[in-house]
């Protein structure tokens, strides 16, 4: 390895480029292109959201980076595979732990929890020592009893934070967190959001979280990915791309959260018809069949390009007149 | 509030056979003609097993006990054979999942028809066919000759859900309970379903009772709110008075952990501990091992509804403390 390697796979914890998967329907009628040239990086000790809606593609997103499916074309590295090469289906990269919605059907539900959390250190060659396992279930704010106990014993909130104790054991350079809250209730969910940051800060380790929740994302990532149909359509600071909007669909999707600013008259931009089917995206814009500030046949026939924003990029026609058009911000956040 | 619809009164549903584990524990809410009415807790309060045992629908496993009164009638809600004659005619409900509600080998017109059959006695095939487009029609369903043809598997979630809310419009209910309708669907999607139903509450003059855990979305989309807490209702009163300043702990805790989120603050607000499971109910307030502001007395003596500012608390110490002070001298000051 030269120098140069080392030092980037020491700053970057993730880093994809052109990534595209392609999956054969079972009848063999077609194709869904899941992901259609994504580039993301995560820098090494980063917050990075990614945000979409269903079918956008950021669940197999999270697969690949996890190893737990491989690409169809692209480049993924991975902290412990800086070539790109990848190891993927077989055996994950072992920097790269990942933290799943469901937490009940993520932990064995046979094994004890102490044996869940020892499970990654064994598998890897490490030492597991009851002593050091126990410091972690306290770490998470679990009571030591239960360690001998099973996850169906366990609340939700409870079994996320096995989850979390197990993917932080082995100090992973990056963890991925695919909506780790989503199904819990709000006043968990912030426990369990409190405890992942402060792991996150403690260990420098990275975190890929995604989620639909813009709340959440604003809360965790300081760099915000947007998703869209398999693309990137937005990309920067999550304070800049959540207040100032840049693309059209993150425009909507914010005003689309329910912002809590009750009493006030907030705008909400209702988009017509539904997500298009990821088998048959369309052409152009993928947006524009939803858009309400498409500007004309462009839209229709013309992919846009990736025109810069301030913090990061917005992939939008609008953007593509110079001077930069100001997108009007409908979004009022505190 | 305007003259109540309907009250159900001191609503309580037990565990068939195990007497101590209450569901609902006395529960009474009042609904307006054509108000549209939240209720909000965290799983497991008990808020859906009130919509249920309102509407005749609970497993066996469940026994409930308490009196519906719609108008100037009053049923028992003990008589599941009593409450079936409000079903689909005064009541109609829509429920959180629409890809599990509707029957998959059925085209979804003729399901709204059947609706029309069963409940108005309609005769002829056509008459209903047409009826279950006008239907769809209204519920902004495009195309919507070619939708009732369709079925449910060739419809989009939102696409599914606007047929139940048809569904449950044929008969000019006065009350429709949604359960989580949109919990299932994307935000931009969801966006679309809160629209529909705030625009129906208004032109069909049919009150809402909006049962969800998000109380981001219940402050936007309803008018008074109830906040229930292990089979209680805490809480209610019009939706700006309980959100802005609300006077039981429980509510101003869920607030709080929203606010933080949404305002992107560094550290989450959250609440200690979980909701209390069924049979273990604790004594007294059944918030106080949770509540930061709880003292003896709370942990001895059962807390009862009564006035608070503008809606009505179950705080046994409402006067003495006060909650969210700071958020709201911060708003009075900028």
């Amino acid at each position: 390895m030269t120098r140069k390697q080392a030092d980037e796979d020491d700053t970057r914890a993730l880093f994809a480029s052109g990534l595209t998967k392609v999956f054969k329907q079972r009848d063999g009628s077609g194709h869904v292109h899941a992901l259609r040239g994504v580039d993301l990086e995560v820098a090494a000790g980063a917050t990075v959201g990614l945000v979409g809606e269903s079918g956008s593609g950021k669940t197999t997103f999270g697969r690949i980076a996890a190893g737990l499916t491989h690409p169809t074309g692209g480049r993924i590295e991975l902290p412990g595979d800086p070539g790109g090469r990848g190891r993927w289906g077989r055996r994950r990269p072992s920097d790269v732990q990942m933290i799943f919605q469901d937490p009940r059907s993520s932990l064995d539900p046979r094994l004890p929890v102490a044996e869940s959390i020892a499970e990654p250190l064994l598998a890897r060659g490490l030492s597991a020592a009851r002593n050091d396992v126990m410091s972690l279930i306290e770490r998470v704010g679990l009571p030591g009893a239960i360690a001998d106990q099973r996850p169906h014993e366990l609340s939700g909130g409870q079994c996320q934070r096995v989850a979390i104790a197990r993917a932080v054991a082995v100090r992973p350079k990056l963890i991925i967190a695919d909506e780790p809250v989503s199904a819990l209730d709000l006043s968990i969910q912030a426990q369990v959001l409190n405890l992942l940051k402060d792991l996150q800060e403690e260990f420098g380790t990275a975190v890929l979280l995604i989620s639909h929740d813009l709340g959440v994302v604003r809360f965790f990532c300081a760099d915000l990915y947007v998703l869209y149909l398999g693309q990137v359509v937005e990309r920067g600071a999550t304070e800049a791309v959540l207040r100032d909007p840049r693309h059209p669909y993150t425009e909507a999707l914010a005003s689309a959260a329910p912002s809590f600013s009750f009493g006030q008259e907030t705008t909400r931009i209702v988009l017509a018809g539904d997500p298009p089917r990821p088998e048959n995206p369309p052409t152009g814009c993928a947006f524009h069949t939803r858009c309400h500030r498409r500007i004309g046949q462009v839209c229709d026939d013309q992919a846009p390009l990736e025109w810069p924003t301030q913090t990061g990029s917005s992939r939008c026609h609008l953007l593509a007149d110079s001077p930069a058009p100001q997108l009007e911000s409908r979004l009022r956040l505190p | 509030m305007k003259a109540p619809l309907l009250t159900i009164e001191d609503a309580r549903v037990r565990v068939t056979g195990v007497p101590d584990k209450i569901a609902v524990d006395g529960v009474d809410v009042a609904i307006g003609a054509g108000e549209v009415v939240g209720l909000v807790g965290e799983s497991g309060c008990g808020k859906s097993v009130t919509a249920m045992s309102t509407l005749g629908l609970l497993p066996p496993s469940l026994t409930p006990t308490g009196t519906l009164r719609l108008g100037d009638r009053s049923y028992d809600l003990g008589d599941p054979q009593g409450l079936a004659e409000l079903r689909g005619r005064d009541l109609a409900m829509v429920f959180q999942d629409p890809g599990t509600s509707l029957n998959p080998v059925m085209p979804v017109g003729r399901q709204i028809g059947d609706v029309l059959r069963v409940v108005e006695e309609r005769g002829s095939r056509g008459s209903r066919a047409r009826a279950a487009v006008e239907l769809l029609d209204r519920v902004g369903v495009p195309a919507p000759d070619r939708v009732s043809k369709a079925y449910p598997f060739e419809l989009s979630g939102g696409m599914r859900q606007r047929v139940l809310i048809a569904m449950a419009l044929a008969c000019r209910p006065r009350l429709l309970i949604a359960d989580e309708p949109t919990t299932a669907l994307d935000a931009t999607v969801q966006a679309q379903i809160v629209a529909l139903l705030k625009d129906l509450a208004t032109t069909e003059e049919m009150a809402i009772l909006f049962i969800s855990h998000d109380l981001a979305l219940v402050g936007e989309f309803c008018e008074r709110l109830y906040v229930m807490y292990a089979g209680r209702v805490v809480e209610h009163g019009p939706v700006a008075a309980v959100l802005h300043e609300p006077h039981h702990p429980y509510t101003a805790a869920l607030v709080e952990c929203l606010s933080t989120m949404s305002a992107g603050a560094p550290r989450l607000r959250t609440v200690p501990g979980a909701v209390p499971a069924l049979g273990d109910l604790p004594a007294g307030c059944r918030f106080a091992p949770r509540c930061e502001h709880a003292t003896r007395v709370c942990h001895e003596q059962d807390p009862q509804l009564r006035p608070a500012g503008d809606a009505t608390s179950a705080c046994l110490r409402l006067e003495e403390i006060t909650l969210l002070k700071s958020e709201t001298d911060a708003e009075e000051a900028s």
